[in-house]
């Protein structure tokens, strides 16, 4: 009931999105939403918090460093993404993932798992609470589901795949679909547009 | 057992029914314990023909999945087995069904191929080359 509730409030969200401007390519919030700032540890171990970006473009999708196709493929999706980018304005994005895995995913697996991708990105985690709170302030979501064996570490994680746009004011401006971020030329373009109208 | 080899593309004939279009493992980071493969099979039969699995040298378990969407999430569920329909196609993606590589014993380095062999219900077996890349052949 709760999750209907958040997907209707995420739909309405969305309504009257559009306006004069050509539409982005991406699922619009109009208006923007203020973007809830989490709080969680860096793959260096430092302290992040959403707040710190101020002033750049944030893309950001939640997964785990297990998952074999989604997650992977975002990354990629990611690292597509900057390289579209005219060179200027690479360094005014940050890329993120943000583990849903506290119980197997580590600082060091994190920076090996965004490293291999794009040295520039960072991967954050968090606890169970601060995942929690994160997600729901997403309208993501995602759970445990048990694997072959009775190893306790054998699991996955069905999540949604949603990647968010984070805007240089610190608002939430965009989504996009996991297939929608396979155009990667498109997705730049409205990050080039977002940061144009700083 | 023929493979060609064509500009990248590696077609595969068993029992000259299925042919196996645009294979690519993904390159995954070092410390991935898992990995997918993706390919296009077209059933050139007029019976339908299910893939049950295989094996490939650097994984110790390779099983068919299929991508689930439940709830809004996406998930993914070892299945018996991965049907390509008469005289169609099944298309193996990214977010889609794969052939997955699980219990790697090392991690596929990107530009490298290796060979995967899969096994169909008929107990016919296939050996294909396949590229490991970070993305999608076009």
């Amino acid at each position: 009931m709760i999750r209907l509730a958040l997907c209707v409030g995420f739909a309405l969200a969305l309504v009257g999105c559009g306006g004069k401007e050509k539409p982005f390519f991406g699922k619009q919030l109009w208006p923007t939403k203020s973007a809830y700032n989490f709080q969680l540890t860096d793959h260096n171990g430092q302290p992040l918090s959403l707040e710190q970006f101020q002033g750049k473009v944030v893309m950001f999708a939640f997964g785990f460093t297990n998952c074999p196709s989604y997650c992977p493929a975002t990354l990629s999706h990611f690292s597509a993404i900057r390289q579209a980018l005219p060179e200027a304005m690479r360094d005014q994005v940050q890329f993120l993932f943000i583990s849903l895995d506290p119980k197997r995913d580590t600082p060091q697996s994190l920076k090996e798992f965004v490293g291999f991708y794009d040295p520039g990105f960072l991967a954050a985690m968090g606890s169970e609470s601060d995942l929690k709170m994160a997600t729901t302030a997403f309208y993501a979501s995602y759970r445990s589901v048990k694997g072959n064996t009775d190893d306790p570490k054998d699991y996955l994680i069905d999540h949604t795949t949603q990647a968010y746009l984070i805007n240089p004011a610190g608002r939430w401006e965009l989504y996009y679909s996991f297939e929608q971020l396979s155009d990667a030329t498109a997705v730049a373009g409205d990050i080039e547009r977002v940061l144009k109208a700083r | 057992m023929v493979v060609l080899a064509l500009g990248g593309l590696s077609t595969h004939a068993c029992t000259d029914k299925l042919e196996i279009k645009n294979p690519w493992i993904v390159a995954v980071p070092p410390n991935a314990k898992a990995t997918a493969a993706f390919m296009t099979f077209v059933n050139k039969g007029t019976e339908k023909l299910e893939i049950v699995g295989g094996s490939c040298e650097v994984a110790g378990k390779v099983e068919p999945m299929i991508s689930t969407h439940d709830d809004g999430m996406a998930g993914m569920m070892t299945v018996p087995a991965l049907t390509v329909p008469a005289e169609g196609e099944a298309v193996l993606k990214p977010g889609g069904d794969h052939i997955m590589l699980m219990e790697l014993k090392r991690v596929p380095k990107e530009g490298e191929t290796l060979k995967l062999t899969l096994k169909l219900s008929t107990g016919c077996e296939t050996t294909i080359e396949v590229p490991v890349l970070k993305k999608a052949p076009k």
